[in-house]
C-alpha cells in the first residue's frame, strides 16, 4: 500500500478460458494491476482464481481476449513465455519445491540455468533470500526434512530469486497447518510493504483485508465486485459478496435433537 | 517374407507336437505353482515373525535362492544329487522340484511384503471396533492382503511359465525341443523351416503369457483405485 | 570333491566369467538405452511410436530369453540376418532387458507430478530444461529399486547364452560335466563364480537405493 503508482503493469482484457472438457472458467475477466499495487482475488471455489493465474503465466492458453504486461501483449503466437515468466513468479498451493535439490538448489537452479546468473551469484542471492525469510540455515536441507510453511517460504523465495516484476500467489496458505499460516502470510505482507506488485488468491480473509491494495471478487468465470479492502469487508455493494463473505462466518443453521446413531452392538461372532 | 518351409509346420503331425510340448512346458510351470504356493505361502508367513533364528532360516533360504540364477539350480539338483544317485530323479521332476522350490521363495518374499504393507493402524482401528484379534485378522487383514497378493500371484504365474523354458537344457522335451527336432527332421528338404518354428515357439509362449500379464495388470489396477 | 580338481579348473571358470560379465554389462547399457528412449516416447505419448514401443514391450516381457536367442541365432539367419553368438546374446539381452527397463522408467517419469513441470516453467525454464533438470532426476531416482533389481534379473539371465555357444560359466561347467567326472567340482565352481559376480552387484544396488531414498527421495 505504498508505492502504487498509475503504470499498469498487468493488463486483462475479456480474457477468456474454455478447457478441451468444454468447462468454461473464465468468462471475460478485465482486470488491471498498477505497479507496487497488490490485488487480492477472492471467490468461490471453482470460479476460476487458478484458472486465472494460470493464463498469466501462460500455463493455460486463452481462448479469448489478451493480456499485456508493460503494455506489450503477451497472448498471442508469437510469445516467448520463458521470457514473460522470468518477469511472472508464480507460487503454487502445493509448493512444487523440486524434491531432487536441496533448499540453495531449488533457489539456484533457475537463475542458473535460464538466466545465467554465475553459481557463484546465485547461490550468495539464494542465502541472502533464506535470511530474509528466516531459513538461512536450511540451505542445504532436502524440502522433506521441512515443515509445511518452511517450504512454502523457499518456493516463495525461489520465485524472488528471478526477480520478477510480478508475483502470483494462488492459495499458497491453503495446504498448511493452522500454526503455521502466519509465518507464509507475513512474507507475503513484508513484500506488499517493500513495493512488490502481487496478483494474490487467498481464503484468508483477515490476511486480504490487511495486505490488499484492492480485493476483487470472481463468480463463475467473472469479476463480479471490485473494490477498497475496507468497503468490501465491511459494506459490499453486490448481494453476492455479501452471500460470500456470509460462509466465513460460522452459525448453526438448526438445533436437532439429540444425535440418534444409538450404537446397537452388531452381531458378529 | 517368401521364405520357404513354412509347410513344415503343416506336415504330419508337427503341428500337434509342438503343442504338446507346450502342454509340457504349461504343465510342469502349473506343478511348480503349485509347489511354489504350497510352501512360499507358510514361508512368507514365518518371515513376518520376530525370532531371530526364524528370520536367518528363512531370509537366508529365499536370498540364496533368489541371487543363484534358475540354470544354476536346475543344474546343480540335476547333475549333482540326481546324477550321484542321491535321489532319482528324472528331468521333469528335477523342474518341478527345483523351479517350485525356488517359485516358493519368490512367493514367500510376495506374502511377506503383501503382510507387512498393511498399515499397523488397520489393525488399531479394527480393534477400537471391538473386533476380537481372530477377527481382526480374518475380516480385516486378510482380505487386504489377499488383494495386494492377488496379481502379484499371477504375476509370478507368468514368471513360471518363462523360467520353464530352461528346462530344455536339463533333456525335458518341451516345446522348444520338440521344435529342434523338428528342424532337425527337415534341415535338408527344408532349411529354412527353422525361421516359421522358431517364431512359433516365440508366439506361442507370447499367446500363454501374454493374457495372464494382463490380468494381473487389471487386478493391480482394479484393487488399487478402490 | 577335492580341492586340487578345484584348481584345476578354476583358470577356466575365471575366463569364462569374463565373458559373462562382458556380455551382460554390455546387455544391460543396451537395455538401458533401449529402455530411457521407450520410456520417453510413452510417456510423452507420441503417436505411433507409442504403440509399437508398447508392442515391444508387451513382446519382449512375455516371452523368454532362450526362445528369444533361439529365433535370432538360428531363425533370423534363414530370412539373411546372420550375427555372431555374442552380438546374439547382446542384442538378445538388449531385446529382454529393454522391455523391463521401459516399463521401470515410464512409471518412473509417471510418478513425477504434472504440477512440477508447471513448476519448473514458471521459473522460466524451457520444456526440454523442465525434462532434463526436474522431472528426469526425480523419475529415475523413484526408479531405481526397480531398475536394480532388472540389472540383476539380466546378470541372473545371461546363464543361457551358451545356447548359442558362447564360452561363458554354463558352457564351461556344462564341458567339464560331460567330459570328467568332477561334476561336483564343476558346479560348485559354477554356484562360486556366480556368487562372485552377483552378491557384489547386489550389494552395490542395495547401497545405490540407500543413498537415492537418502536424497530425499520418494516420500
Ligand atoms: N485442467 C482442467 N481441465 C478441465 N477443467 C478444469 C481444469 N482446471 C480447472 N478446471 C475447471 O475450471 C473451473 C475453474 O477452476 P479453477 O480455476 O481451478 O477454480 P478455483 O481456483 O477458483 O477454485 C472449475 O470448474 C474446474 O473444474
Ligand atoms: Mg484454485
Amino acid at each position: 500500500m505504498t508505492t502504487t503508482t498509475d503504470a499498469p503493469v498487468l493488463e486483462l482484457r475479456d480474457v477468456r478460458k474454455t478447457y478441451p472438457g468444454g468447462v468454461t472458467a473464465l468468462d471475460g475477466v478485465d482486470l488491471t494491476v498498477r505497479r507496487g499495487e497488490v490485488v487480492v482475488i477472492v471467490g468461490p471455489s471453482g470460479c476460476g482464481k487458478s484458472t486465472l493465474l494460470r493464463t498469466v503465466n501462460g500455463l493455460e492458453p486463452l481462448t479469448g481476449g489478451a493480456i499485456a504486461l508493460d503494455g506489450s501483449q503477451i497472448t498471442g503466437s508469437g510469445t516467448r513465455w520463458e521470457t514473460v515468466r522470468q518477469r511472472v513468479g508464480m507460487v503454487f498451493q502445493s509448493y512444487e519445491l523440486f524434491n531432487h535439490l536441496t533448499v540453495l538448489g531449488n533457489l539456484t537452479l533457475a537463475p542458473v540455468r535460464v538466466a545465467g546468473t554465475p553459481r557463484a551469484k546465485a547461490e550468495r542471492r539464494g542465502l541472502e533470500l533464506l535470511a530474509r525469510v528466516g531459513l538461512a540455515d536450511k540451505a542445504g536441507s532436502y524440502p522433506r526434512e521441512l515443515s509445511g510453511g518452511q517450504r512454502q517460504r523457499v518456493a516463495i523465495v525461489r520465485a524472488l530469486a528471478m526477480q520478477p516484476e510480478v508475483l502470483l500467489l494462488d492459495e499458497i496458505t491453503a495446504s498448511l497447518d493452522p500454526e503455521m499460516v502466519r509465518e507464509v502470510l507475513d512474507v507475503v505482507v513484508e513484500l506488499a510493504d517493500n513495493g512488490m506488485t502481487m496478483l494474490v488468491v487467498t481464503h484468508e480473509m483477515g490476511f486480504a483485508r490487511a495486505v490488499a491494495d484492492r480485493v476483487v471478487l470472481m463468480d463463475r468465470g467473472r469479476v463480479v465486485e471490485e473494490a477498497e479492502p475496507e468497503e468490501f469487508f465491511t459494506n459490499p455493494r453486490s448481494d453476492r459478496a455479501r452471500a460470500f463473505l456470509q460462509t466465513f462466518t460460522y452459525t448453526r443453521s438448526t438445533r436437532r435433537a439429540g444425535p440418534d446413531v444409538s450404537a446397537e452392538p452388531a452381531a458378529e461372532g | 517374407m517368401p521364405v520357404s518351409g513354412l509347410e513344415v509346420l503343416l506336415e504330419g503331425r508337427n503341428l500337434v507336437r509342438l503343442l504338446e510340448g507346450l502342454g509340457t512346458t504349461v504343465g510342469i510351470a502349473l506343478a511348480s505353482l503349485a509347489v511354489a504356493l504350497v510352501c512360499g505361502v507358510p514361508l512368507g508367513l514365518a518371515m513376518t515373525r520376530r525370532g531371530a533364528l526364524v528370520q536367518v532360516l528363512t531370509r537366508g533360504y529365499v536370498e540364496t535362492m533368489r541371487i543363484v540364477p534358475q540354470l544354476v539350480l536346475l543344474f546343480v539338483v540335476y547333475f549333482d544329487l540326481a546324477r550321484e544317485g542321491i535321489v532319482s530323479l528324472s528331468g521333469t521332476a528335477t523342474s518341478v522340484l527345483v523351479l517350485g522350490l525356488w517359485g516358493a521363495a519368490e512367493m514367500g518374499d510376495l506374502v511377506r511384503g503383501a503382510v507387512t504393507s498393511i498399515p499397523e493402524h488397520q489393525v488399531d482401528s479394527a480393534r477400537a471396533l471391538g473386533l476380537a484379534p481372530g477377527q481382526v485378522q480374518r475380516l480385516v487383514v486378510l482380505p487386504q492382503t489377499v488383494r495386494r497378493l492377488a496379481p502379484l500371484t499371477v504375476n509370478l504365474t507368468t514368471r513360471l511359465v518363462k523360467t520353464t523354458s530352461l528346462v530344455v537344457l536339463i533333456g525335458v522335451v518341451e516345446v522348444l525341443k520338440v521344435a529342434q527336432q523338428i528342424i532337425d527332421a527337415n534341415r535338408f528338404e527344408h532349411p529354412e523351416a527353422a525361421f516359421w518354428v522358431y517364431g512359433l515357439v516365440l508366439g506361442l509362449y507370447f499367446v500363454v503369457c501374454y493374457p495372464v500379464s494382463v490380468l494381473a495388470r487389471r487386478l493391480e489396477t482394479r484393487w488399487e483405485s478402490r | 570333491m577335492s580341492p586340487d580338481v578345484l584348481l584345476e579348473h578354476a583358470p577356466l571358470f575365471a575366463r569364462a566369467a569374463v565373458v559373462t560379465v562382458r556380455i551382460a554389462a554390455l546387455g544391460i547399457l543396451g537395455a538401458l538405452t533401449v529402455g530411457l528412449v521407450c520410456a520417453a516416447v510413452e510417456h510423452f505419448r507420441v503417436p505411433v511410436g507409442r504403440q509399437a514401443v508398447r508392442a515391444y514391450v508387451e513382446l519382449a516381457r512375455n516371452t523368454p530369453l532362450v526362445v528369444q536367442l533361439f529365433f535370432l541365432y538360428f531363425a533370423l539367419p534363414k530370412v539373411g540376418v546372420v550375427w555372431s553368438g555374442e552380438a546374439c546374446a547382446i542384442i538378445g539381452l538388449t531385446f529382454l532387458g529393454g522391455g523391463y527397463m521401459a516399463e521401470a522408467l515410464r512409471s518412473g517419469l509417471d510418478a513425477v507430478d504434472a504440477s512440477q513441470v508447471d513448476g519448473a516453467l514458471s521459473l522460466g525454464m524451457s520444456r526440454g530444461a523442465a525434462l532434463r533438470h526436474v522431472v528426469l532426476p526425480q523419475g529415475v531416482a523413484v526408479a531405481v529399486p526397480a531398475l536394480t533389481a532388472n540389472v540383476i534379473f539380466l546378470v541372473k539371465e545371461t546363464s543361457v547364452v551358451s545356447v548359442v555357444a558362447l564360452p561363458d560359466l554354463m558352457y564351461v561347467a556344462k564341458d567339464i560335466i560331460g567330459s570328467s567326472y568332477d561334476t561336483r567340482e564343476a558346479l560348485t565352481l559354477l554356484v562360486v563364480a556366480y556368487l562372485v559376480i552377483l552378491l557384489p552387484v547386489a550389494l552395490g544396488a542395495r547401497a545405490l537405493e540407500g543413498r537415492w531414498r537418502r536424497a530425499g527421495l520418494g516420500s
